[in-house]
C-alpha cells in the first residue's frame, strides 16, 4: 500500500449501485502523513427485497432474506524521524459473508395460534493484518526494514433454527444455534538488510521469527434449554524462524543473477523441521529485445492447504505442521525467454516445473465439519507435481493499453493412501486460464475497459454413475447382507479422483468512464456491465431428487443436477465518484 | 438516463436472483456404462457373478441385461473348465472354489474392457462352543435372554472370545453391546438357525484408517428368538476375507457421508481391474447348539 500525501490532503468519495468506496489521505503536521480507505458491497441490500417480493409468490407463508458482501478497510500511517528512518503502520481488515435468513409463519393446529419457524445460515471468511515497519537508512548503500507483524484469517460456518410463538407469553422461545469456527493467527518479527556492494554485487540478508496460532475448528452448539457445549480439537502453536543471504550479481551488460540460501526451521512440540533451501536464477541478455533467464529454488512450508471437492461450497482451510505432519517440501524450476515486439508490445514465455513433498489432502469420508475427530486422522499425506507454461502479452503505453496473459497448468497429486495409489488431479488444476484487459482512451476525457476472463472448470469428485452393491440374495444360505439397509441397493461410482469438472469459467466486464475537472477536485461517472453476456458460472453444484408422477400413475424418483451462480446475470452498474 | 438504469438495473437483477440455482445438462457427468462385477464365494456353493452396467447418475431405470460373458478362472494359473448358467445378470459355474488357491478370474463381455480379479481364499478359522445356558437370565429391564459365549479361532490371530445374548424375547431387540471386540481384521457374521428358519444377526468388524477396530451391527434387529421348543438351533458363523470387509467399509462410508457436503466423497472400494466390483471369498463354520 503506498505512503499518504505528504504535501495536502486529497480524498475520493465513490457511490455506486452495487459498492461505495471512500478514500482520504494527507499529511499531519509536517513528518507524518495517513491514507485510509474502505469498501463495502451492497449488492444484497438491494437484491434482497426483490428476492423476498418474488420468493413471496411462489411461497406466500415464507420470508427470505438473503444476504452477500464483502467489506474491507485499509489505513496506513508514516512517520519520517530523519531522512534516514521512517516509521509506517499499516493495518487491513476484511470479511466476505453469504448467508440466508427464512422465516415461516404456520399455524399450531393445537393451539390454534400462528408460531414462526426458521432458520438461518450462511459462511463467514475473514482476514485481518496490521504491521508496523521501521526502515532505517545506514549508508546510501546500506538500508533495514525491520517490521512487526499481526495476521489472523478464519472462516465460520453457521447453522441456526428457532422457533417462536409471539401470540403466547407463555411459551418460550426455542432455538438451536451451531456455529463451526476455524482460524489461523501469526505474530512476526522480521529484520531485512539490503547492501549495494558495488555494481556487480547487491546483497540482500535478514532474519525472521513467527509465532503462529492455530484453532483446527470449534465447533459449538447452543441451545436454548441452556446447553451450551463447544467441541473441537485442541489450538496449536508452533515457531517458525529463517536466516537467509542473497547476492544479486551483474556482470556487465548482458548477464546478470541472483544466489541464496534460506535456511529455516519450524518447531512445534517436541519436534524441530529444519531446512536449508538454495535459490538461483539467471538472466541473459543474447538481443537488445531479447532475454533469457532461468531460475531454481527449493522450499519449505509449514502450512498446508485442505480442500475437499464433492459437491457443495468449496472451502479452503488453511492447518499447520505438527509433530505428526511435517511442513511440505518441493523445489520449482522455470525457464522463460522475454522478447520486445513492434507496436510497443512485450511478450514473455515461461515454463516451470515443480515437485511437492509432505501435502495433505482429506481421505475419503472427512472434510473439516467433523471436529470431534483431530484433523490430523483425517487427512493423508502425499506428493504433488505442477508444470505448464505462462505467457503474457502487454502493451503499457498508447492510447490503447493492455495485457493478454495464458497459462496452460497440469496439477497432479499421488497418495499411497488414497485414490488407490493412483494419481489424480489437485482441486485447481486448471488446464487453460486467459485473461484479457485492455483500456482505451476514446475521447479525451473518457475512457473505455474491457476484462475478459477464462479458466477451465476446477476439478471435483462428482457420482458418473450408480453401481448396484454386492447382492448376496440366493446364496446357498439364503441371507441377504444387506437387508436391513433398505437405501443400499447401490452405491455412486465417482470414478478417479477429481475426474468430473465444474462449468468452465468466464466472464465479460464493461466499463466506461467520463471524467471532468471540476472546481475543486476531477468527477469521474463510470457506468459498466458486470457479467456482460449474462454467463451463469456455477459457484456449487448439487444432485437434487424428487418424486414425479404423471397422470396419477406410479410416484418415479427424478434426479437432477443443480448449480448455484451468485450472478447468474449482467449486473448493470454505475458509480459517482469525486476526487480532490 | 440514472432512472433508466436504476430500473434496468433492479429488472435485471430481480432476473438473476430468480435464476441463481438452475438444473444443468443430464449427462454432464457421466453417462453410466462402466462393465463391473460383484462375487462373494464360498467352498460350500458353486461360484457366481454377478455383472453389472453402471448406470448414469440421473437414470432412474432398471440394471440391463448384460450380454453373455466369457468367464475363466484360473486355478494356480491352470484354466478351470467351467459350465455356465443364467439368471438374470447372475451367472452360475459349476465350479467349487477351494482354499488356499491362488484364483484369477477373467471375465470379457463384448464391447468392454475385460474384466479381472485375483483373489485367494484364507486358511478357516475354527469355532467352539464355551458356554451356553438354557435358563434365562432376566435383564433389569424384564426381559430375559439365554447367555451364550462362542470362541473363534483365527489362524490370522489369537482367539476371539464372542459373548452373544439370545433374546428370549422374540419380538426385542439386542444391539450387541456384549459383544467382544478383538483385534481381527476378518469380518464375523453369525446366523441362528432354528429348524428351516433362519434367525440371524450380524457383526462386522472393521479395520479404521488409524489401525483401531470398530464394530459395526449391520441390522437393528438381533434376531428373533422364540425358545427352545421342538426345534434344534444351530450358529453358522461366517469369516470374511479383508477384501470384502475394506469394500463393505467403503459402502458404509460413502452412505454415511454423501449427504454432507464439506466432506469429501468415499470412493467405494474395488479389487477388479477393469472395471467395477469385489471378489472376494468367505468361509463358513457351523456350530449345534445341543441339548
Amino acid at each position: 500500500m503506498r505512503e499518504g500525501n505528504q504535501q495536502e490532503l486529497k480524498g475520493m468519495v465513490s457511490v455506486g449501485l452495487v459498492a461505495s468506496k471512500a478514500m482520504l489521505e494527507g499529511p499531519i503536521g509536517e513528518k507524518t502523513s495517513f491514507l485510509v480507505t474502505a469498501r463495502r458491497t451492497y449488492f444484497d441490500v438491494i437484491a434482497s427485497p426483490i428476492v423476498k417480493y418474488v420468493n413471496k409468490l411462489e411461497n406466500p407463508e415464507v420470508d427470505l432474506k438473503p444476504r452477500a458482501f464483502f467489506t474491507d478497510f485499509n489505513g496506513k500511517i508514516n512517520h519520517r524521524f530523519s531522512d534516514r528512518s521512517r516509521l509506517y503502520f499499516s493495518v487491513y481488515a476484511g470479511q466476505d459473508q453469504l448467508s440466508n435468513t427464512s422465516e415461516a409463519t404456520e399455524t399450531d393446529g393445537d393451539l390454534g395460534v400462528d408460531y414462526i419457524s426458521g432458520g438461518r445460515d450462511g459462511l463467514k471468511w475473514g482476514n485481518t493484518t496490521a504491521a508496523l515497519r521501521w526502515n532505517y537508512v545506514f549508508t546510501p548503500q546500506l538500508f533495514a526494514n525491520t517490521s512487526l507483524t499481526y495476521s489472523r484469517y478464519g472462516f465460520d460456518v453457521f447453522f441456526d433454527e428457532f422457533t417462536r410463538y409471539p401470540e403466547v407469553d407463555t411459551i418460550e422461545d426455542v432455538f438451536a444455534n451451531q456455529l463451526y469456527e476455524s482460524f489461523l493467527e501469526d505474530i512476526s518479527l522480521r529484520t531485512d538488510f539490503d547492501w549495494s556492494l558495488n555494481t556487480q554485487h547487491r546483497l540482500k540478508f535478514g532474519v525472521n521469527l513467527t509465532h503462529q496460532n492455530f484453532e483446527p475448528g470449534a465447533f459449538s452448539l447452543t441451545l436454548s434449554n441452556g446447553m451450551d457445549t463447544t467441541i473441537g480439537a485442541p489450538s496449536q502453536q508452533g515457531w517458525r524462524g529463517f536466516v537467509y543471504l542473497e547476492d544479486e550479481m551483474r556482470f556487465g551488460e548482458k548477464l546478470s543473477g541472483r544466489i541464496g540460501l534460506h535456511a529455516s526451521t519450524f518447531i512445534t512440540g517436541e519436534v524441530n523441521y529444519p531446512s536449508l533451501q538454495p535459490r538461483a536464477s539467471v538472466r541473459y541478455q543474447f538481443h537488445p529485445d531479447v532475454t533469457v533467464k532461468a531460475s531454481y529454488a527449493r522450499m519449505q512450508q509449514p502450512l498446508h492447504m485442505l480442500v475437499t471437492s464433492g459437491v457443495g461450497l468449496p472451502i479452503d482451510q488453511w492447518v499447520p505442521a505438527t509433530e505428526r505432519i511435517a511442513p511440505a517440501v518441493g523445489w520449482v524450476t522455470a525457464l522463460g525467454v522475454t522478447t520486445q515486439l513492434p507496436q510497443q508490445l512485450t511478450l514473455s514465455v515461461e515454463g516451470y516445473y515443480k515437485e511437492m513433498d509432505g501435502v495433505l489432502e482429506y481421505r475419503d469420508g472427512f472434510g473439516f465439519a467433523n471436529s470431534r475427530i483431530d484433523w490430523q486422522d483425517k487427512v493423508a499425506v502425499g506428493s504433488g507435481t505442477s508444470y505448464g507454461m505462462e505467457l503474457l502479452l502487454q502493451k503499457p503505453t498508447g492510447r490503447f493499453t493492455g495485457w493478454a496473459g495464458y497459462t496452460l497448468g497440469w496439477s497432479w497429486r499421488e497418495f499411497e493412501e488414497l485414490n488407490f495409489g493412483e494419481r489424480f488431479p489437485f482441486r485447481y488444476d486448471r488446464r487453460h486460464t486467459l485473461v484479457l484487459a485492455l483500456s482505451g482512451q476514446i475521447k479525451e476525457n473518457m475512457k473505455a475497459g474491457l476484462a475478459w476472463t477464462y479458466a477451465t472448470g476446477e476439478a471435483l469428485t462428482l457420482p458418473q454413475g450408480r453401481a448396484p452393491q454386492l447382492d448376496t440374495e440366493g446364496y446357498p444360505s439364503g441371507w441377504n447382507l444387506l437387508r436391513d439397509f433398505p437405501f443400499f441397493f447401490e452405491y455412486n461410482y465417482y470414478g478417479s479422483r477429481n475426474s468430473s469438472r465444474m462449468p468452465d469459467y468466464h466472464r465479460l466486464d464493461l466499463s466506461v468512464a467520463y471524467e471532468k475537472q471540476k472546481k475543486r477536485g476531477i468527477r469521474t461517472w463510470t457506468f459498466g456491465v458486470y457479467n456482460a453476456y449474462g454467463r451463469r458460472n456455477p459457484l456449487y453444484l448439487d444432485l437434487g431428487y424428487e418424486a414425479q408422477s404423471t397422470n396419477g400413475g406410479p410416484w418415479i424418483e427424478q434426479r437432477y443436477w443443480e448449480a448455484f451462480s451468485p450472478v447468474p446475470a449482467p449486473i448493470p452498474y454505475f458509480s459517482y465518484q469525486f476526487a480532490f | 438516463m440514472n432512472r433508466f438504469l436504476f430500473l434496468a438495473c433492479v429488472v435485471l437483477t430481480a432476473l438473476g436472483s430468480q435464476q441463481c440455482f438452475y438444473r444443468i445438462e443430464h449427462d454432464r457427468f457421466g453417462t453410466g456404462g462402466v462393465l463391473g462385477v460383484n462375487s462373494l464365494y464360498t467352498p460350500d456353493s458353486v461360484w457366481s457373478f454377478d455383472l453389472f452396467l453402471t448406470l448414469a447418475v440421473l437414470d432412474t431405470s432398471d440394471y440391463e441385461r448384460i450380454p453373455d460373458p466369457d468367464i475363466r478362472i484360473f486355478a494356480d494359473q491352470e484354466l478351470v473348465p467351467l459350465s455356465i448358467t443364467r439368471e438374470g445378470n447372475r451367472f452360475f459355474t459349476d465350479y467349487y472354489p477351494e482354499h488356499g488357491v491362488e484364483y484369477r478370474v477373467e471375465i470379457a463381455v463384448p464391447g468392454h474392457p475385460v474384466l479381472s480379479a485375483e483373489t485367494r481364499l484364507g486358511t478357516p478359522a475354527s469355532a467352539s462352543l464355551n458356554s451356553f445356558s438354557k435358563e434365562t437370565v432376566r435383564t433389569e429391564w424384564g426381559g430375559e435372554y439365554y447367555p451364550l459365549s462362542l470362541s473363534i479361532e483365527d489362524p490370522v490371530n489369537q482367539t476371539d472370545i464372542y459373548d452373544f445374548r439370545l433374546e428370549a424375547q422374540g419380538n426385542y431387540t439386542s444391539d450387541y453391546r456384549d459383544t467382544t471386540v478383538l483385534n481381527t481384521r476378518w469380518g464375523i457374521h453369525v446366523f441362528f438357525f432354528s429348524g428351516d428358519n433362519v434367525t440371524e444377526t450380524r457383526t462386522y468388524q472393521l479395520e479404521q484408517e488409524d489401525g483401531s477396530i470398530a464394530t459395526y451391527n449391520l441390522g437393528w434387529e438381533a434376531f428373533e428368538f422364540s425358545g427352545f421348543e421342538e426345534v434344534d438351533y444351530r450358529i453358522e458363523v461366517q469369516q470374511y476375507g479383508p477384501e470384502f470387509i475394506t469394500y463393505l467399509n467403503s459402502v458404509v462410508s460413502q452412505r454415511e457421508n454423501e449427504s454432507n457436503p464439506y466432506t469429501q466423497p468415499t470412493q467405494v472400494y474395488a479389487n477388479v481391474v477393469g472395471g467395477l466390483g469385489i471378489i472376494d471369498g468367505f468361509n463358513r463354520i457351523w456350530l449345534d447348539l445341543e441339548e
